[in-house]
C-alpha cells in the first residue's frame, strides 16, 4: 500500500515545513467601512475574513439581558472556498458549531458585563479553505474584535495540531487534514496567561499523545500571538500617525 | 501546486524560518575520493539495481525532485531509492531542493513538467558545485584524493585509454567537482551549458570507475522509449506497438479499451485474460502476438475483438518450458516460432468469452526475478563468451530474458537475480540486466535462499536494533508487575499441549470443577505484547515479517528466538507471563460467564499430542489426567456444536518429510496421525478467539483486527459438480449423489454423504478440490468490511489470538483486548486508526500468502531432491481432465503433477467430451479417463529445455499405448515437448560444470558443516487453531489456479494441521538423529588426530 509520507525522512512535510512550525501568517485590521471592526487572516493558503458589530442594542428585546452584552457570531464558507463549489455553508450543521464554539469562546474573554442591553455580533467567513479554518477564524476575530474596539480581557489565539504517522505536526494543512488520517486537535488560547479557552478534537487520541499535541498547539497559538500583537501594535501606529498624534 | 507550496513556505517564526532551509550538512559528509553525483530521476528508474550493488558508487545526492517523481512512478522503487539513502556508508544524502531557497524553480510557459524537472535538477546541481566551490578540500581530504587518483590512474593504465581518466577534483584541486549523471543527451548538453560536467551512466562508469569493469553488467540498457525511438534494425516488428500513455487514457475513457490486470495462465503460456475490476466476465487473451509483452500482474489496455471472433479459453496444457523447447533458444534470434505466434483459440467447448489483444501497458509489475542462465550452443562448452545470454527465471510461465554479460563464466550454473529494463517491439525477449548471483543451481542454501527472494520473505538475522529492544536476560519479573496480573501460579493446574519437540509455546489450557457442578476453563496465550509495544524497532520488524515462515528444513521467525523459544515461550515449570481468557462453562459447554486478564502462570507439564492422548487413555486417576479428560469431554460438545452449525472439515494433500540428519534431504515421505487431543487443544483456541473478537469488535466497533472467510462463489463449484456426476458410480451413493454448495452446512453434509467404501481416499479426494474453490481467509478491518462471517469455521466472528509468538496479527488482537478492558490501560494510535491498521492488515494478509507460497515452494523442492536418481510408480487420482492431458494427484507423495498426452500442435489421442469432463477412445468411445478415477503413474526427475528440473509423471495405468496400439517405442504418454533434454543441448550437469570452473572445488568439510548447521529449525509447526489459511494445496495448488481465481488457496479445516504438525515432527527428530551423529562424529576426528 503506497501511502503519501507526511513527514519526509528528512524532516520536513509536504509544504517544505518541519512539524513544529506554522504557515506563513498574515493579517490586515480595518478593511470595511461599514463594520465597527474588521481584520483579515492568512494562515497559509487558509484565508479568513471577519467582521464585528458592535456592542449595539439588541435587535429584539426578548435577546437583551439585563447585566451583560450577548455575544452572537455567524461562521460561513465562500462557495468558492474549496476545491469543489460548495452551496453556501452558512446554515449547515458544521458551521452552526463552529458559530457556536466562537460564540463559546468569545464571551468569556469579552468584558460583556460593560455593555449591558445590547449585542455584539462577529462574522467570520472563509474566503480559502487549506485546513485551520477554525484557527483562523478565532485569530480574525480577535483581530476584529480589537479593531472595533471592544474590550477584552486578553487576546484569544488559536492554533492546531496533529499526529500523523506517529509525529506531531503543527498547524495541519488541508491535505494533512483531510489525509494524513490522524487525529487533530484545536486550541484557543489566552496567552498573557496561557490559559486555554478551547480544545477540540475529533477523534479519540491516546493522552501522551494529547499531552504533546496540547504543548505544541500552545507553543505555535504563542508564536501567532506575537504576529498579531505586532499588527495591532503597527495598525494602531498607523491610525495614530494618520491622525496626527505621532509625527 | 508548486507555487502554492512556495508560498506557504515561509514561517511566522524568523528562527524557524531559517531552520526551514537548512540545506544539506557541510560537505565533510562526503568521501572526499570521489566526486559529487547528482542523478537525474531516469537513473534513479532504471538504475537502481546498480546504484545499490555498486559499493563505487559514492557521494550520490539525491534530489527531492527526483524523489518526488519516483515514488510517484513506483512505491517499491521508492522505498528501494530510501534504503539507500539511509545507508551511510556509501554517502548518499538527499537534498530537499524543492523546499530551497535558492534552488526552487518555477515552471516557465511552454515548459513541460518533465523539463521544468529536468531544469530543476540541473539547477540543484549547479547550486552544489557553486556552494562546494566555496568549501574547500581539507588537507586531509586532498591527501586521499591524490591517493585515490593514483590509484584509479594505475588500474585505468591497464583497461581504459589514459584520455578517459578523470580528476576527482576541479581544476586546480581545491574543490570538489559535482557530475550530473543522466542518460538524457539533451538533459547533459543543457548541464554542459551550465558549466557542469555531465555524463551519461555508462560513460561515467568507464570514465572513473575503470577499474571495476564489472559494474557494466549492472547497468540497465537505456529503454526504447514509447515514441518509437526503437532500433528495428531493418527487421519487420515481432509485436504491435503499445500505445502511449495519453492515447491509452483517452481510449479508455471513450469505451474504446478495456483497463485491467493481466493475468498469465500458469497451464498454458500462450494466453491469459484480463479482469475488468470486480464485475465483468475477463477478456481471453490468446497468443502471443495478442498478449504483446504483457507480464502477469501488469495493468493494460485491452482492446476488444469483434463478438464473431470470440472463442473460449483453450483447454490445452501448454507448459512453458515446453514451448520454449520448440523455439530455438537462440538469444540473438528474433523470429517466433509458428506456435507462438498462431492465436487460434484451440478447439474448446467451454464458454466463450470476449477476446481480446493489448494494445498498451498502463503500469508494468516487474520486479526482479531469480532463476538461470543457459549455455549457448555457439560456445564451445566451458568457453563461454561475453554477449547475450538468455536468461530463464524461476517462475514458469515467464518469457525468456535476455541479458548482456561481460562475465559469463561467473553466470553460467549458478542462480541469479535478474532485472527486467524493458521489450521493444523488435525483440521476441524481454532485455534485462543481471542484478547479483545467489550460489551455484541445485545447492540447497541457494534454492532456500531463492524461493525466500521470490516470495519476498525477510531472512536476514535481526538487526542490532531490534535484538536491543529484547529484555535483559536472565529476564526477572518484577513483584510490581506480579502484584498487576491474576496470580494463577499456585491456583490453578496448567499444562501446555502440543507438537513433539515444540519449543515455542504460545498456549496452555486449565479446568477447574466448581461447586455449581460447571467447569472454570481457561486458555491462557504467551503475553508477546508485553515484551514487544508498539512503536518499536522490534515491533516494526515483526510487523513487517508478519508471520514466521516454516520451510520444510528451517523456520524463519517473526521475533528473535530469546523472545520465542524462551521469554514468550510458555515452558513447564517457570513463571511466564500470560494473556487469559477464562470461562465458566457448563457441563454441555455453553458458556455462562468469560474473564480476561493478564496473569502469570506455571505450566505443571509440557506435553505432546501422544504424551496427552496416553495421559487420557490411561489407568492414572491424578488431578492432570482428570483435567485432562474433562477437557476432552468439553472439546467433543465444543465440536459437536460447531459441526451442526455447519463448520466444514476440509483437507490437503501435503504429507511430510522424514529428512536426514546430515544433510536434510527427504528420506520418505509420511501422512501425520491424528489424535483426539489435536482436536481437544483446537476446540479451545477456536473458542478463545471466537470470544476475543467478540470481546475487541465492542471495544473498537471500527477499528477491530478480525479475520473472515467469505462465502465462495457457486460458480467455482460448476466443474466440481459436473465432474462428480459423471464419476458418481464411484461413490457408494450411486446417481443419488448430490453435491450441494448452498451453505457451508448443507456443503458439510454432502461431503460426509460422499463416501466410497471401496475407495476411502475418494472423500478426502474430494475434500481437497471442495477447499480448492473457496476463496482464501484474510484478516481484516472491522470498519472496512460488511461481512464478518468465517464461513469454514461457521462462526459470525473470528480472529487470531492464540499465537502471538509467530503471528504479528494476534500481537496486535493482544494490544486490542488489553485496551479494551480497562480505559487506563495502555493505548496506541494504531489500535484506533483504521487507515493504519488497514496498512498493517494489508501487508499481513500479503505476508500470509508468500509464507504459504513459501512453504510449497520449500515442498516443491523437496520433492524434487526425493525423486532424483528414484522412478516410482504409484496409485494416483485424475484431478482434472484437459484437451490434451490429466492433472493426477499421488497421495502418497502429496505430489501433483500434469501428464501430457501430446503437443498442443498435434491432434489429441484421445477425444475430450469437455461437457462431462471426460476423455474418451476415438473409435469405440469407451470412457478411458475421468476426474476422480484411480489410476497409476510412474514418476521421475527430468530436467527440461529450459535446464530446469521437473517432475515427470506418466501415465501407467491405463496403458494408451496398449489401449490405442501405438508403437511402444514412442511412449504417447510420455510429455514429449517437456522431455528434451537430448544431444544438441547441454543437460543440466553441463552447466553445472561450466559455472565451476574457475572455483577451488573439493571444499567438503565446509560443505558438510553447513549441512549439518541446515536443520536449525527443530521446531513445531502449529497449525491447531484450525483457521489456518496455511497452503494445504500442497505441491500444485499453483498449477491448478486458473489466472482469473488466483485468489483461492484457503484453507480452513482441522486435517491441515496435520500437514505442519508433521513437519515438526520430521525436525525434531532429524535434530535429535543430527545430535547423536555430531558426537559419533567428533569422537572420530578426535582419534585420527
Amino acid at each position: 500500500m503506497s501511502r503519501r509520507e507526511f513527514v519526509s525522512p528528512e524532516g520536513l512535510r509536504l509544504d517544505g515545513r518541519r512539524p513544529d512550525e506554522l504557515r506563513k501568517l498574515q493579517a490586515r485590521m480595518d478593511l470595511f467601512s461599514r463594520a465597527d471592526g474588521s481584520a483579515y487572516v492568512e494562515m497559509g493558503n487558509t484565508k479568513v475574513v471577519a467582521a464585528v458589530y458592535g456592542p449595539r442594542e439588541v435587535r429584539r428585546a426578548s435577546m437583551a439581558k439585563h447585566d451583560r452584552a450577548v455575544v452572537r457570531a455567524e461562521f460561513g464558507m465562500a462557495t468558492f472556498a474549496t476545491g469543489e463549489r460548495k452551496k453556501s455553508s452558512k446554515g449547515d450543521k458544521r458551521s452552526a458549531e463552529v458559530s457556536q464554539m466562537l460564540v463559546a469562546t468569545f464571551e468569556p474573554v469579552i468584558l460583556t458585563e460593560l455593555f449591558p442591553r445590547s449585542q455584539i455580533d462577529i462574522f467570520v467567513h472563509v474566503l480559502q479553505a487549506d485546513g485551520g479554518n477554525v484557527a483562523a477564524a478565532i485569530n480574525a476575530a480577535t483581530l476584529a474584535l480589537i479593531d472595533a474596539g471592544i474590550p477584552l480581557k486578553d487576546f484569544v489565539v488559536a492554533c492546531s495540531a496533529g499526529h500523523i504517522d506517529g509525529a506531531n505536526v503543527l498547524d495541519l494543512n488541508y491535505l494533512e487534514d483531510s489525509s494524513g488520517g490522524g487525529p487533530e486537535l484545536l486550541l484557543a488560547m489566552l496567552p498573557t496567561e496561557a490559559t486555554l479557552s478551547l480544545v477540540k478534537i475529533n477523534d479519540r487520541i491516546p493522552l501522551d499523545v494529547y499531552d504533546a499535541l496540547v504543548s505544541l498547539a500552545m507553543k505555535g497559538a504563542a508564536l501567532i500571538h506575537e504576529v498579531l500583537v505586532a499588527k495591532v501594535k503597527e495598525h494602531a501606529h498607523q491610525q495614530a500617525a494618520s491622525l496626527g498624534t505621532i509625527v | 501546486m508548486l507555487q502554492s507550496r512556495t508560498s506557504s513556505i515561509a514561517s511566522a517564526s524568523a528562527s524557524a524560518a531559517a531552520a526551514a532551509f537548512r540545506p544539506l550538512a557541510a560537505a565533510e559528509g562526503f568521501a572526499a575520493a570521489a566526486p559529487v553525483l547528482v542523478i537525474d530521476t531516469n537513473i534513479a528508474l532504471h538504475q537502481i539495481d546498480l546504484l545499490e550493488r555498486a559499493d563505487a558508487l559514492v557521494n550520490i545526492v539525491v534530489l527531492q525532485t527526483v524523489l518526488g517523481e519516483v515514488s510517484a512512478r513506483s512505491a517499491q522503487l521508492y522505498s528501494r531509492l530510501r534504503a539507500l539513502t539511509s545507508d551511510s556508508a556509501r554517502c548518499v544524502y538527499v537534498f530537499s531542493n524543492e523546499h530551497h531557497r535558492k534552488t526552487y524553480i518555477e515552471r516557465v510557459k511552454g515548459e513541460s513538467p518533465n523539463d521544468r524537472n529536468d531544469r530543476a535538477i540541473r539547477v540543484a546541481a549547479k547550486w552544489y558545485h557553486d556552494h562546494l566551490a566555496s568549501v574547500p578540500l581539507t588537507r586531509d581530504q586532498l591527501a586521499e584524493l591524490q591517493l585515490a587518483k593514483a590509484k584509479m590512474t594505475k588500474a585505468a593504465a591497464a583497461t581504459a585509454p589514459a584520455s578517459l581518466v578523470r580528476s576527482m577534483a576541479d581544476g586546480d584541486g581545491k574543490a570538489r567537482k559535482v557530475i550530473l549523471i543522466s542518460d538524457d543527451v539533451a538533459n547533459c548538453a543543457a548541464a554542459r551549458e551550465d558549466g557542469l560536467e555531465a555524463y551519461g551512466i555508462a560513460d561515467y562508469l568507464a570514465a572513473y570507475l575503470p577499474h571495476e569493469p564489472k559494474l557494466l553488467d549492472l547497468v540497465a540498457k537505456p529503454k526504447a522509449g514509447a515514441g518509437g525511438r526503437e532500433f528495428s534494425s531493418g527487421r519487420e516488428p515481432i509485436f504491435p506497438k503499445h500505445l502511449d500513455e495519453s492515447e491509452v487514457l483517452a481510449g479508455v475513457r471513450a469505451g474504446k479499451y478495456v483497463q485491467g490486470k493481466f493475468y498469465q495462465d500458469v497451464r498454458n503460456v500462450l494466453q491469459g485474460s484480463v479482469t475488468r475490476g470486480e464485475v465483468g466476465v475477463p477478456v481471453l487473451i490468446s497468443g502471443v502476438v495478442d498478449i504483446n509483452r504483457a507480464f502477469d500482474g501488469d495493468v493494460v489496455a485491452v482492446e476488444l475483438y469483434p463478438e464473431s471472433e470470440w472463442a473460449a479459453e483453450s483447454d490445452l496444457l501448454v507448459d512453458g518450458d515446453a514451448a520454449a523447447a520448440n523455439d530455438d533458444g537462440d538469444p540473438d534470434g528474433d523470429t517466433l516460432s509458428l506456435e507462438a505466434a498462431s492465436k487460434d483459440a484451440a478447439q474448446s467447448a467451454g464458454e466463450i468469452r470476449p477476446r481480446g489483444k493489448v494494445v498498451g501497458i498502463v503500469k508494468r509489475n516487474w520486479r526482479r526475478y531469480c532463476g538461470h542462465l543457459l549455455p549457448r550452443k555457439s560456445d564451445r562448452p566451458g568457453r563461454p563468451s561475453p554477449g547475450k545470454y538468455l536468461f530463464v527465471a524461476n517462475v514458469r510461465h515467464l518469457p525468456r530474458i535476455r541479458i548482456h554479460t561481460t562475465q559469463p563464466a561467473s553466470l553460467l550454473g549458478k542462480r541469479i537475480m535478474v532485472a527486467v529494463d524493458g521489450w521493444d517491439r523488435y525483440s521476441k525477449y524481454p532485455s534485462g540486466h543481471y542484478v547479483r548471483v545467489l550460489g551455484d543451481v541445485g545447492d540447497k542454501e541457494t534454492e532456500n535462499e531463492l524461493l525466500l527472494l521470490e516470495h519476498d520473505i525477510s531472512y536476514e538475522p535481526f538487526s542490532q536494533a531490534v535484538l536491543d529492544c529484547l529484555p535483559p536476560c536472565p529476564y526477572v519479573i518484577s513483584p510490581k508487575e506480579i502484584a498487576n496480573r491474576v496470580d494463577l501460579r499456585e491456583s490453578r493446574v496448567v499444562c501446555s499441549i502440543d507438537p513433539p519437540g515444540c519449543t515455542d509455546i504460545d498456549d496452555a489450557l486449565h479446568v477447574q470443577r466448581l461447586a455449581n457442578g460447571n467447569f472454570e476453563v481457561g486458555v491462557h496465550i504467551a503475553d508477546v505484547s508485553h515484551y514487544v509495544k508498539p512503536g518499536t524497532a522490534i515491533d516494526a520488524e515483526a510487523a513487517a515479517r508478519g508471520t514466521t515462515v516454516y520451510l520444510v528444513d528451517r523456520r524463519i521467525d517473526m521475533l528473535p528466538s530469546y523472545l520465542g523459544t524462551d521469554l514468550c515461550s510458555l515452558k513447564p515449570r517457570v513463571d511466564r507471563l500470560a494473556f487469559s481468557v477464562v470461562w465458566e462453562l457448563t457441563p454441555e459447554a455453553e458458556t455462562v460467564s468469560v474473564a480476561f486478564h493478564k496473569s502469570i502462570i506455571r505450566s505443571v507439564h509440557a506435553f505432546s499430542y501422544g504424551e496427552a492422548q496416553a495421559k487420557i487413555d490411561s489407568d492414572d486417576d491424578d488431578v492432570v489426567a482428570r483435567n485432562l479428560r474433562d477437557l476432552l469431554a468439553l472439546s467433543r460438545k465444543l465440536l459437536a456444536r460447531r459441526k451442526a452449525a455447519g463448520a466444514l472439515t476440509l483437507s490437503s494433500p501435503a504429507v511430510h518429510f522424514e529428512l536426514d540428519s546430515e544433510t536434510s534431504d527427504p528420506l520418505s515421505t509420511s501422512i501425520y496421525e491424528l489424535r483426539e487431543t489435536n482436536s481437544l487443544v483446537e476446540e479451545f483456541m477456536l473458542l478463545a478467539n471466537t470470544t476475543v473478537a467478540k470481546q475487541i469488535l465492542g471495544a473498537f466497533p471500527s477499528s477491530a483486527m478480525l479475520r473472515r472467510h467469505p462465502a465462495p462463489n457457486p460458480e467455482r463449484f460448476e466443474a466440481l459438480i459436473t465432474a462428480i456426476r459423471a464419476s458418481s458410480h464411484l461413490f457408494d451413493a450411486g446417481d443419488e449423489l448430490t453435491f450441494d454448495v448452498s451453505s457451508n452446512r448443507s456443503l458439510a453434509t454432502s461431503l460426509d454423504a460422499a463416501t466410497s467404501t471401496a475407495n476411502p481416499y475418494l472423500n478426502t479426494l474430494l475434500r481437497i478440490l471442495t477447499t480448492r474453490c473457496m476463496q482464501p481467509a484474510a484478516y481484516f478491518c472491522s470498519g472496512n468490511e460488511d461481512s464478518y462471517e468465517h464461513f469454514g469455521l461457521a462462526a459470525p466472528l473470528y480472529t487470531h489470538f492464540t499465537s502471538p509468538i509467530r503471528r504479528y496479527s494476534d500481537v496486535i488482537v493482544h494490544r486490542q483486548l488489553y485496551a479494551s478492558l480497562s480505559k487506563t490501560h495502555e493505548s496506541h494510535p494504531s489500535l484506533v486508526n483504521r487507515n493504519l491498521l488497514s496498512a498493517i492488515v494489508d501487508n499481513l494478509n500479503l505476508r500470509h500468502r508468500n509464507a504459504q507460497f513459501a512453504a510449497r515452494s520449500s515442498v516443491d523442492l523437496h520433492t524434487l531432491i526425493f525423486f532424483k536418481d528414484k522412478v516410482v510408480v504409484e496409485d494416483a487420482y485424475v484431478l482434472a481432465t484437459k484437451l490434451n492431458g490429466i492433472v493426477v494427484l499421488v497421495p502418497k507423495f502429496g505430489v501433483q503433477g500434469h501428464v501430457t498426452f501430446s503437443r498442443a500442435d498435434e491432434p489429441s489421442p484421445l477425444d475430450y467430451d469437455a461437457k462431462t469432463q471426460t476423455l474418451r477412445h476415438p473409435e469405440t468411445g469407451d470412457l478411458v479417463l475421468a476426474m476422480f478415477q484411480p489410476v497409476r503413474v510412474r514418476i521421475s526427475v527430468k530436467t527440461n529445455a529450459n535446464l530446469r528440473r521437473y517432475l515427470n509423471v506418466e501415465l501407467v495405468e491405463p496403458s494408451l499405448a496398449s489401449l490405442l496400439g501405438v508403437d511402444n517405442d514412442e511412449p504417447a504418454a510420455g510429455p514429449a515437448p517437456m522431455d528434451v533434454a537430448g544431444s544438441d543441448k547441454y543437460s543440466l550437469d553441463d552447466v553445472l560444470a561450466l559455472g565451476r570452473d574457475d572455483d577451488d572445488d573439493g571444499d567438503e568439510a565446509t560443505k558438510s558443516s553447513e549441512a549439518a548447521k541446515a536443520p536449525t529449525s527443530g521446531s513445531k509447526r502449529r497449525v491447531r487453531d484450525a483457521d489456518l489459511s496455511q497452503n494445504k494445496g500442497g505441491a500444485a495448488v499453483a498449477d491448478d489456479e486458473t489466472p482469473a481465481k488466483r485468489a483461492k488457496l484457503m484453507h480452513d479445516g482441522e486435517a491441515l494441521a496435520a500437514a505442519s504438525l508433521a513437519a515438526a515432527k520430521s525436525k525434531s527428530k532429524a535434530k535429535a538423529k543430527a545430535k547423536t551423529k555430531a558426537k559419533a562424529k567428533a569422537k572420530g576426528k578426535g582419534k585420527s588426530k
